[in-house]
């Protein structure tokens, strides 16, 4: 399938937050689309396309044209054509049906033309009743409703070696935006291309930034008395490998941003107005707010941010003009729905009337750390949270996050590495630095009691989550019920213990002033050891649950990063308590494994009777440069052969009592509950 | 003030274990040099041999691993303001490092030790879990050791509720806060000798005392775990006359220690014997001699449910001590359970080669009621013609 990045993909991206729109709430999708068929405009700078002297076509489609152009007048007028030919019976069915999509609040659709070739000759003349116009919403399922429909024309007839060639202007943009020209356009695909063609035509007097990455490419300027263009082409363009595990920011296509913005602040003074608050507050909002000033400040503060979190619930309704405005704090704690931009705002106001100072912050979910990397833009930005300065230090506060602690002080606060602040004296991008709460940690501890090396082991097992972990857990358990889960992990333990027996309810601790949860869970094992025929007792012990993090990506050679989950600092500890003292040899089975980017310890012990093995895992950055990738994920098998310990008791059958203690064990089986000791003290 | 807390501190190193003690180790024996323990020696490895010199009372062994510098860094450790200079801080680990050998020594006369498994503490240092076994009864004990050299560096026993170090703070910080209450600091002179007349045994001077303390002081845990301490150093008549103030002064402050288990025992106040067991930390509630002695407890109470899950957790916990099993079968007895009664008694045949005879049976409570049943009767007649 193809893949072209350009600027709408980049507002279109992700949480999508900022498109959400007041213009008909309620109304979704009632404005009429308009779609015309006519001519090619003058502007558009022609390319010819050689579809005779074309040796060696690849299949499935070989891609002779991906052109791109833009001009800025009053309105934007965006300029595609796309010419190819269908190779291989594999590539009619995905291409032969033509769909543009675009947002009919504020864009118009020019088809020009979409011709069929086949033996030099144009079998297909595009009609206005071959176009159908359909909703897309298929992001339905976040709660994200964007008002974008497709224009659909399925091509009929369409036979192996055929080439098309269709092109089109999407004319309008959000006004939203406001009058500064941004853009992105890629200079690769994911398929070879004979030639990608970028134009953008500007009035002579607006001065546009330009940056090239990943690819070596001259831009060539040419001017007229009042327009300027910017123009580049690449030929044979190889197709762009996009490796798995990418770290979330990196982009493997070389693309060409530009944008009119000569700074971040720029960018900032056109978001701050959007943010503003007019007019009084409704009597409602006005109440909550002198119920929150009634407060002491620390709990004020708590209980506004849990408002914005947990009582108005997430909705974007992206389309028509509002895209990038929020709604006024009126509406969205009237009808307690908003998107980022709404909950942002919102709660900005709500700190802003108890003294506190807050602001909203335009992030990124996918570039995080790399914004800055880009030349200035709002395109840049999918996401806003809200940056708060209270007693001295920064917290980021996400409110389209559910189900946190209580507590501002222990609250996980997400790393988005970069930020745009409004409203604030900073001006450029800030840093996501020193932040509480920041830690995400797992420390699993579990005790096996084996009272022989027959009967069942007693399996208890001790969970502390803290950081973005415990938030996880709190919502799981909140929106599917404790019960729930508690038969999601017991089949979990099943592919390993089938006949495993549930001793103890699982009890679940929320420490919300810490942001600790604590689940504790007891079974037996029936089938704990595994008896062998030279009479030995096997077992395995399992310290797995940092495995999750060390995957191997599916390319090992690699042109490209690795994106490394984190940051995540996981414990796990497996104690296996013997019958008796048995002596085993462990002092040359630990290991340490470290290099830039992680941190792995495993440790095998035994301490009178007990046999522990400890494995711990620490990221220490997300992303494995390309050059260490070869020593990285050797590192990562060794890491992976660590994960359990197995070994055998000799001799076991030779003691005389283990059918009459497996037969005991088996009567006080109901008493192995610890619930039943400490009831009624 | 400091004049105060030297005083205090001196008085209080003598305080710091309950056991009667041997004769005091001088202290130019005990050892001021580091030494890098052998890399192959595992924390398992060295309690074995700890173990040993403890039972043997072998005080060379002891003595190479007392380091004053270790017990300094730990009392810098946990409580980094409780001396304000070197000489004051060396002075309390001399001190120290010559009362633990003391107490282990006297530990060592009246108990046996038994290793059970390390944990860590706060600081990275290892904590050794000891069990202490005599006839007359168990006690837990906690030494704990540096992780790099293995040096004692503090101890606790658990039917108290600080560690010789915390102890220590606890004592300073009682009369630190005193002396900086105006309304408060007339006591200081009081405390000091409330703590003299509990050490000289001095039951009069101490009740006439106590009696005219500030309300907010009679209920200082302090108070009472001094007087919990002196129980075992005391002569016994005079021990006898403080024991029934320890007791009261714990149930005024709502307190248990494993140190009033044996005293509501022999009340018949099984549910306070059982709440005194709960004061130990976890580790010495699972073990196994305490789980057999929470059953016994719990089946007195007629609590038949809890008896069985603590008498199964007591064999869980060490499956090769008879004893557990033992405790099972009399749990059994009491509440005429015969069929577990017989699966125990199959166990003790054939797991530990430990034939019950009758008499046997005879000397565990309750045990007519089992020897009179048609269960033991048909299973007894099963073994006759087999």
């Amino acid at each position: 399938m193809l893949r072209f990045k350009d600027s709408w993909n980049f507002i279109m991206l992700g949480l999508v937050c900022l498109l959400a729109t007041g213009l008909a709430q309620g109304q979704i999708n009632s404005i009429k689309p308009k779609v015309h068929i006519v001519q090619t405009p003058d502007w558009i700078v022609p390319q010819d396309v050689d579809l005779l002297n074309v040796k060696g076509l690849r299949a499935p489609s070989h891609y002779y044209l991906i052109d791109s152009q833009v001009k800025t007048t009053e309105s934007q007028q965006a300029y595609t054509r796309y010419v190819f030919s269908l190779t291989d019976p594999s590539a009619i069915a995905s291409q032969s049906n033509i769909r543009i999509r675009f947002s009919p609040a504020y864009q118009t659709l020019n088809i020009h033309e979409i011709k069929v070739i086949r033996d030099n000759r144009n079998i297909y003349t595009l009609k206005s009743k071959d176009i159908q116009v359909i909703n897309v919403e298929n992001q339905q399922k976040q709660n994200i409703y964007s008002g974008d429909v497709e224009a659909l024309i399925l091509l009929d007839n369409i036979r192996e070696g055929d080439v098309v060639d269709y092109s089109f202007t999407i004319i309008g943009k959000n006004p939203i935006l406001g009058d500064k020209f941004s853009w992105f356009a890629s200079l690769a695909s994911n398929i070879a291309v004979d030639l990608i063609h970028v134009n953008v035509d500007m009035p002579i007097d607006r001065v546009l930034q330009f940056e090239i990455k990943g690819v070596e490419a001259e831009i060539i300027k040419d001017s007229t008395s009042d327009r300027r263009r910017y123009q580049i082409s690449q030929f044979n363009t190889p197709a762009v490998v996009e490796e798995d595990s990418l770290p979330d920011w990196y982009d493997p296509y070389p693309s060409i941003q530009f944008s009119e913005y000569e700074s971040w602040e720029q960018v900032s003074n056109w978001a701050n107005d959007l943010f503003d608050v007019k007019g009084d507050f409704s009597e409602d909002l006005q109440q909550f707010i002198t119920e929150l000033k009634a407060l002491e400040v620390d709990e004020a503060i708590n209980k506004a941010i849990h408002f914005s979190q947990d009582k108005v619930r997430y909705l974007g309704l992206e389309f028509g003009l509002n895209s990038h405005k929020p709604h006024a704090p009126n509406d969205v704690f009237d009808k307690r729905y908003g998107d980022c931009k709404d909950k942002t705002l919102l709660l900005v106001t709500l700190l802003k009337q108890i003294g506190v100072k807050a602001y909203p912050a335009l992030v990124s979910s996918t570039s995080k750390g790399h914004v800055s990397d880009y030349l200035p833009t709002h395109a840049v930005f999918d996401h806003v949270i809200v940056q708060i300065e209270y007693k001295n230090k920064v917290y980021w506060i996400d409110p389209t996050i559910t189900h946190q602690s209580d507590y501002l002080e222990s609250k996980f606060q997400p790393n988005y590495g970069e930020a745009l602040l409004l409203n604030h004296q900073a001006g450029g991008i800030t840093l996501f630095k020193d932040r509480v709460g920041s830690e995400s940690e797992i420390s699993i501890t579990e005790n096996l009691i084996a009272p022989d090396y027959f009967s069942a082991v007693q399996w208890k097992i001790k969970t502390v989550a803290k950081g973005n972990k415990a938030d996880n857990l709190r919502y799981r358990i909140k929106v599917h019920g404790k019960q729930k889960l508690v038969n999601q992990y017991l089949n979990y333990y099943a592919k390993v213990y089938p006949d495993i027996e549930q001793l103890d309810g699982m009890i679940f601790e929320d420490d919300k002033v810490n942001n600790v949860i604590t689940l504790f869970e007891s079974y037996l094992l029936p089938e704990f050891w595994a008896l062998n025929k030279n009479n030995q007792a096997e077992f395995t012990l399992f310290a797995d649950n940092s495995n999750q993090y060390v995957v191997l990506p599916h390319m090992i050679k690699r042109k490209q990063p690795l994106y490394v989950y984190g940051p995540i600092s996981s414990k796990h500890k497996v104690t296996l308590q013997l019958p008796e003292h048995v002596n085993f040899n462990v002092e040359d089975l630990s290991s340490k494994h470290e290099d830039e980017y992680i941190y792995f310890s495993s440790t095998l012990s035994y301490d009178n009777r007990k046999l522990t093995v400890e494995n711990i895992y620490r990221s220490k950055n997300d992303t494995v440069h390309v050059s260490d990738v070869p020593q990285h994920i050797s590192l990562l098998k060794k890491i992976s052969n660590k994960m359990s310990y197995s070994n055998g008791i000799s001799n076991v059958t030779q003691d005389p009592g283990y059918k009459s203690m497996k037969n005991l064990m088996t009567t006080l089986k109901t008493y192995q509950s610890a619930k039943i000791i400490k009831q009624g003290l | 003030m400091k004049l105060f807390i030297k005083l205090t501190l001196l008085v209080m190193c003598f305080y710091l274990q309950a056991c009667v003690t041997t004769k005091e180790v001088p202290l130019s024996s005990v050892s001021d040099s580091f030494s890098k323990k052998d890399p192959k020696l595992t924390i398992f490895k060295f309690n074995q041999l700890l173990e040993k010199a403890l039972n043997e009372q072998d005080t060379e062994f002891l003595k190479q691993q007392l380091n004053i510098k270790a017990i300094n860094k730990k009392i810098h450790l946990k409580h980094p303001y409780l001396l304000n200079t070197q000489n004051k801080a060396y002075k309390l680990s001399n001190t120290l490092a010559t009362n633990y050998l003391s107490a282990l020594m006297g530990v060592s006369n009246l108990f046996t030790w038994q290793y059970l498994f390390s944990t860590t503490d706060i600081d990275g240092d290892y904590i050794a879990h000891y069990r202490l076994n005599s006839d007359e009864g168990y006690n837990y004990l906690d030494i704990y050791l540096t992780h790099d050299d293995f040096k004692i560096v503090d101890q606790h026993s658990l039917s108290f509720e600080y560690s010789a170090i915390d102890f220590v703070y606890q004592i300073s910080e009682l009369m630190l806060n005193t002396a900086r209450d105006k309304e408060l600091q007339h006591e200081v002179k009081s405390l000091k000798e409330l703590f003299s007349a509990i050490k000289k045994g001095d039951f009069d001077t101490f009740q006439s005392i106590y009696k005219e303390l500030d309300s907010s002081l009679k209920k200082e845990l302090v108070i009472g775990e001094f007087l919990l301490r002196m129980m075992g150093k005391l002569p016994a008549i005079q021990a006898q006359l403080f024991w029934p103030e320890v007791v009261k002064f714990y149930e005024k402050i709502n307190k248990d220690s494993l140190s009033f288990e044996g005293h509501y025992f022999e009340k018949k106040n099984y549910m306070k014997a059982i709440k005194s067991i709960f004061t130990l930390p976890e580790h010495a509630l699972q073990d196994s001699k305490m789980q057999s002695e929470l059953a016994l407890l719990y089946a007195y109470e007629k609590s038949f449910e809890r008896s069985y899950a603590a008498a199964t957790n007591a064999i869980i916990a060490e499956p090769y001590n008879t004893e557990a099993f033992i405790v099972l079968l009399q749990v059994s007895f009491i509440s005429k359970n015969y069929a577990i009664s017989l699966d125990v008694i199959d166990v003790l045949n054939a797991k530990f080669n430990f034939k019950m005879t009758e008499e046997e049976i005879k000397t565990l409570e309750e045990a007519s009621g089992f020897l009179t049943s048609e269960v033991y009767a048909t299973w007894l007649s099963n073994q006759v013609s087999s």
